[in-house]
């Protein structure tokens, strides 16, 4: 048997779910019966709709209109994205048993030719080959073929006429060609004059 | 109990009546709102989240559950959005600035206006001096007109704690008002 202070703390909890009607019939039935028994269970109730009416009474709040409707005309304005997939495909909004399906076939279906297309496009070439291929065409007898050329081009480069070829084609003028030519004789000849005196 | 406008309002925005999605949320628009500004305690951010709320609401209609409220599920989303928004921002809520209240009026019409405005502006600061559990538990139910139990769902809270929450809200609101000697 409960006391009356214990009846009082418990009904502090439990007549939030009496004004609910979240209790059982059986429950109601018992507060009902207290609340008739205990004047101060009444005065509690009477006292906490009193607190919650004036709050409702004065927390009302009007959302502008107009912005209100700014809103809504917004969000219905959104298409999500299986809406725009939809919209892409010509699907009905519908509520056909194979809509999903449909849907996952007709986007699987732009996937694959749009990856299909983007490989044909492309142009860009792959370097990984490239590098691969000319590593299997190297020859070494060919490399040193090629060495042994150039250390003869070098060689033939030494000699004068080689020079004066090599500027004429650089410079694509005879007279410079000459000129140099011969201030390189004056050059050889004074060295040899120097070589004589000993 | 289910509203049973809602489920028809519903079940009409199922099948693609996009006018139906205003006429369901007409019904809670001012509540919702409400809610929102008590909870942020800041117009600009009430209005993006009552926004950022609805269109939520519109994107997720199809996965709505009848067995639940309506009015439960929209809290809930609304709920969950601004205490998203609070956390991200750390915005430390202010007191709204009451010293708009004209004072003075002789005109009767003003007084009982200038009265309505006092008291709701003495509401929204009992509110506000709430603790964050006891102030979201009493704004859900009084707002949202969510039940308990859903509400301790919500929260992820037990039963017992939650009407504890809505106990001591209530009293500390009694206590306020008394000593304005409103009540």
């Amino acid at each position: 048997m409960l006391s009356k202070e214990e009846i009082i703390k418990l009904f502090e909890t439990e007549m939030w779910l009496f004004i609910d009607g979240s209790l059982s019939e059986d429950r109601i039935k018992f507060w009902e019966e207290k609340i008739s028994e205990y004047p101060e269970l009444k005065e509690m109730l009477i006292e906490t709709n009193q607190v919650l009416e004036i709050y409702d009474k004065h927390s009302e709040v009007e959302i502008d209109s107009k912005y209100y409707k700014e809103v809504i005309e917004k969000t219905i304005s959104q298409k999500t994205l299986g809406e725009k997939v939809k919209l892409l495909f010509g699907i009905r909004s519908d509520k056909s048993a194979n809509e999903n399906g449909t849907l996952k076939i007709a986007f699987g279906s732009t996937l694959v030719i749009a990856s299909i297309i983007i490989f044909m496009v492309s142009k860009t070439p792959n370097p990984v080959k490239n590098i691969s291929a000319e590593l299997l065409e190297w020859n070494p007898e060919e490399i040193t073929e090629q060495i042994r050329d150039a250390q003869i081009t070098f060689n033939f480069i030494k000699d004068e006429e080689a020079k004066k070829y090599v500027l004429e084609k650089i410079s694509n003028d005879e007279w410079s060609s000459d000129v140099y030519q011969i201030g390189s004789k004056i050059k050889q000849m004074n060295r040899e004059i120097e070589e004589n005196k000993f | 109990m289910k509203n049973n406008l809602d489920i028809i309002l519903i079940e009409r925005l199922k099948s693609g009546d996009s006018t139906a999605f205003n006429l369901l949320i007409n019904n809670y628009k001012n509540k919702l709102y409400g809610y929102l500004l008590r909870l942020c305690k800041d117009v600009d951010t009430a209005e993006d989240l009552f926004q950022e709320t609805i269109i939520k609401t519109w994107k997720g209609i199809k996965k709505y559950n009848e067995k639940n409220r309506f009015s439960s599920w929209l809290f809930s989303i609304a709920h969950n959005t601004a205490i998203d928004s609070i956390r991200k921002s750390k915005q430390k809520v202010e007191l709204i600035d009451t010293n708009d209240i004209e004072k003075g009026d002789e005109n009767a019409n003003l007084q009982q206006e200038y009265e309505i405005k006092e008291m709701s502006s003495i509401i929204e600061k009992i509110i506000e001096k709430l603790p964050e559990k006891q102030k979201q538990v009493f704004l859900l139910r009084q707002h949202g007109g969510m039940k308990f139990k859903e509400i301790a769902k919500m929260l992820d809270e037990p039963l017992n704690t939650v009407l504890s929450h809505m106990n001591y809200a209530v009293k500390k609101i009694k206590k306020d008002l008394r000593e304005r000697n409103v009540i």
